[in-house]
């Protein structure tokens, strides 16, 4: 972690993390325009702060905390609550992933939230409850509802290869 | 159907590279609690302009609008007898916030890219009252906020956004007297002052909201503050927090010239809330600046637009806020507020000048003019009060390019007429009381930029760059003729120029070479340089000494924050926070550079400190000494994971203390 330059660091970063930061917000919030603006603060905020990373994963795990708290500050400001609708329009390549997609985006947040870090950033449960400041026992129990959720949702279910 | 479904489909979600670009620019002009490389925000600035360029088509300067325009015009003849005209309700508001959304579009967030600097003087600054360092500042008299501050028995320091207390009495046993911790995880603790008991922390704190306009169409809003907080810390276990006045704004910097304290802060306005709404569907207060002074309760505060002036043909939209207060007494904060924006500041003891820039562009689009708008306030007794305003063309490059004295404020410029830096000319123009040109040198180094200035007594420094440094000695003994004396040409260019005595000049800045890669010469920079030169004879300025430090890539806060710089003529003492880079990008050591100083010997290295405890620490930012400052015959090295005491004469460490 070398400081001496801020700016090629935030470069860095920002190349490195753009897209885990993009799309856990669009998981959790499912909009587009609200995903890019959380985007740009998540940034911000490392530009403002700069903080000290003890490590790689310190520092994603970081963003991701930040990531978290912007799109809950952004879904719970008044003028938004009620209008933080899905993006319907989100397009993928196959109608597999499609209809998975908008599964899981129509969960309630938290789940959603846990599966994303679950199943794609694979953290395990333990890593999860450090990053979210959630009790372990609280995460396992998301987990296995937003499963439950997923299999009436999804033929065959979210879990099978 | 499956979880690899989901990973697939989660693949397919990127950023659009747009944005990605967009961030990354954006970002670099953020403001931390670090300050650093000032090339960015200049570049960015350029881009912003140049995308700007190819994106609006020319336009003519504003014109005033319809129902404000014959009182405008009034204003304009009477500027010299009375302030600025009064916003006076919010109708006017929004009509001239529309008008130049209207005409300006685009140039609605530039006040984004202020650039914090501070300012200092041409008189040599010397330690007051005790035998310990004080922040190397402009103007004697006129104090600036740092990140460490002593009183020669404690050293507060912001470490981690947190302040710590430190007693350094006994320096091979320094303890800790306490810390001052900012729980609030949104308030960045940016700088402070030291003023007797009173410690001053100045800091912002930034919401993030979403906004919408009638059209229902949702835009991010950031309401930022600046905020000083007055802990009284005669008990230096339990600093007591006293006042907190917060102005709403980006900070911009600061000054403290006795008890009082002045603050200057930018506020945006969203004006795309304007674009699609009639001025009744938009709620009045969500566009007045807010305020907080907790001498007149913990509420917030609006200011209403009867109490709120407007220069006149200002072009961002945006609010320049001024509080003042004085940390002896309970009485109201003075905070005053324009439309209007500011970019740099300079402070003498009686005046503070906010600088702007203005680009006009020509109607063919290309070229343009650029001229720089000075905002001329009055200081005294915790008030502030818009005096006067002038133009001079260029921009100015920081708190340096500008000087007062004996009534006459001189500022340098670098002008241009188009991107191309060949254009460049360097002007230095003198003003009388009444913001008014009286004397002037233009044509300096064409195709060159300024690089620094400094201004001591009758003359003026200037060191402008391309492939070599001439170094500008200009008189300004008589006010209406300045004249240039000498000049001095040299490899390489200072960032910072220091006064020695008053016949001798310290350059900090850069070395370089011209290298050819085959396509054509490039200059490049070949780690730092530090000259001593003598301007006993100003016709003909010599370089007395230099020392070359560390290869390319070597660098040192000094080179864009004079507050790093630690001098002392007394002590034959120049230090500074060095990061030295040799071969292959090696970053080879961090921590403080020490030389002694003299004019028979030149520079003589001392020894270089280091807070890091192993080879490997030198790359973490915990360890990176940040300031060195000396009490009696102690040089403290400060980084955020320890405070270490170096024995001025040995060399020999101390003591330390984990932070």
């Amino acid at each position: 972690m070398v400081y001496i330059n801020r700016n090629k660091i935030i470069e860095e970063t920002i190349e490195k993390y753009s897209n885990m930061v993009y799309r856990l917000a669009m998981a959790r919030t499912g909009n587009v325009e609200i995903s890019e603006d959380v985007y740009q603060e998540v940034f911000f905020r490392l530009a403002r702060k700069m903080p000290e990373f003890e490590s790689e994963e310190h520092k994603k795990a970081w963003l991701i905390r930040v990531t978290i708290n912007c799109t809950k500050t952004i879904l719970n400001s008044s003028f938004l609550k009620h209008r933080a609708e899905l993006d319907e329009n989100l397009k993928f390549e196959t109608p597999e992933r499609h209809d998975v997609y908008y599964a899981v985006l129509n969960l309630p947040i938290k789940y959603r939230t846990v599966i994303h870090l679950y199943y794609y950033e694979e953290y395990s449960i333990k890593e999860i409850s450090k990053i979210l400041k959630v009790n372990e026992n609280t995460i396992k129990s998301r987990l296995a509802r937003a499963r439950s959720k997923l299999e009436k949702i999804l033929e065959g279910g979210f879990e099978n290869e | 159907m499956s979880k690899k479904d989901y990973i697939d489909a989660v693949n397919e979600i990127q950023v659009s590279e747009k944005l990605k670009e967009e961030t990354i620019q954006k970002a670099a002009q953020v403001k931390s609690k670090k300050t650093y490389n000032k090339i960015y925000p200049l570049a960015s600035l350029a881009i912003m302009c140049a995308v700007l360029m190819t994106i609006i088509l020319p336009h003519k300067s504003i014109a005033p609008i319809g129902q404000l325009k014959d009182e405008i015009q009034k204003d304009e003849a009477e500027k010299v007898e009375s302030a600025l005209p009064k916003v006076e309700n919010f109708e006017n508001f929004y009509a001239m916030l529309k008008d130049r959304e209207d005409n300006y579009g685009l140039f609605y967030n530039t006040t984004a890219d202020t650039v914090k600097t501070e300012s200092v003087d041409s008189i040599n600054r010397e330690e007051t009252s005790g035998d310990f360092s004080t922040t190397n500042v402009q103007v004697e008299g006129v104090d600036e906020a740092d990140i460490v501050k002593t009183d020669g028995e404690y050293i507060y320091y912001i470490q981690n956004n947190n302040i710590t207390i430190t007693d350094v009495s006994d320096n091979t046993k320094m303890l800790s007297s306490s810390k001052i911790e900012f729980d609030d995880e949104e308030f960045n603790a940016e700088e402070m002052y030291l003023n007797d008991n009173k410690l001053v922390v100045i800091g912002t704190n930034i919401t993030y909201n979403v906004v919408e306009d009638s059209t229902e169409t949702k835009y991010p809003s950031n309401t930022s503050y600046t905020i000083a907080s007055t802990y009284n810390v005669e008990n230096k276990t339990e600093p007591e927090l006293e006042r907190t006045v917060e102005v709403e704004g980006y900070y911009l910097s600061s000054r403290m010239i006795g008890d009082d304290v002045y603050l200057v802060a930018n506020k945006n306005i969203y004006t795309y809330l304007l674009r699609n709404s009639t001025c009744d569907e938009l709620e009045e207060d969500y566009f007045k600046p807010r305020y907080v002074d907790t001498a007149l309760g913990e509420e917030t505060k609006y200011i209403n637009y009867d109490c709120i002036y407007y220069i006149p043909e200002f072009e961002d939209s945006s609010y320049l806020n001024i509080a003042a207060f004085n940390i002896t007494n309970e009485e109201p904060a003075n905070i005053e507020s324009y439309l209007g924006a500011g970019n740099e500041i300079y402070a003498s003891n009686t005046n503070l000048y906010v600088t702007k820039g203005k680009y006009n562009y020509e109607e063919n689009g290309g070229n343009y003019d650029v001229d720089t708008e000075i905002y001329k306030f009055n200081l005294k007794d915790a008030t502030c009060t818009f005096e006067k305003s002038g133009t001079v063309p260029g921009t100015v490059l920081n708190q340096f390019s500008m000087d007062e004295k004996d009534g006459y404020f001189r500022i340098a410029t670098t002008d241009s007429t188009s991107w191309n830096s060949e254009d460049n000319t360097n002007n230095l123009y003198v003003l009388n009381e009444n913001m008014e040109i009286v004397g002037k040198v233009e044509g300096l180094a064409p195709g060159e930029r300024i690089y620094s200035v400094r201004f001591m007594g009758d003359r003026a420094y200037m060191v402008t760059f391309v492939q070599t440094d001439p170094l500008f000695v200009i008189d300004l003994s008589n006010p209406t003729n300045p004249t240039v004396l000498g000049e001095l040409k040299i490899p390489g260019y200072s960032k910072y120029l220091h006064p020695y005595d008053d016949t001798h000049l310290i350059g900090i800045g850069e070395d370089t070479k011209v290298v050819n890669y085959g396509y054509g010469d490039q200059v490049v920079t070949n780690g730092m340089k530090m000259a001593l030169f003598d301007v006993t004879d100003p016709n003909n300025p010599i370089e007395m000494y230099n020392v070359k430090i560390g290869k390319k890539g070597t660098y040192s806060e000094i080179l864009n924050n004079h507050k790093a710089l630690l001098f002392s003529k007394e002590k034959n003492l120049i230090a500074f926070p060095i990061s030295i880079t040799e071969d292959d990008y090696n970053v080879t050591f961090q921590g403080a550079i020490v030389y002694g100083i003299s004019l028979d010997k030149g520079f003589e290295l001392k020894g270089k400190i280091t807070n890091s405890q192993s080879n490997i620490d030198k790359y973490y930012s915990r360890n990176t000494v940040q300031r060195i400052i000396y009490i009696g015959d102690t040089l403290y090295t400060l980084s955020r994971s320890l405070i270490k005491a170096t024995d001025m004469n040995t060399m020999e460490t101390k003591g330390s203390i984990i932070l």
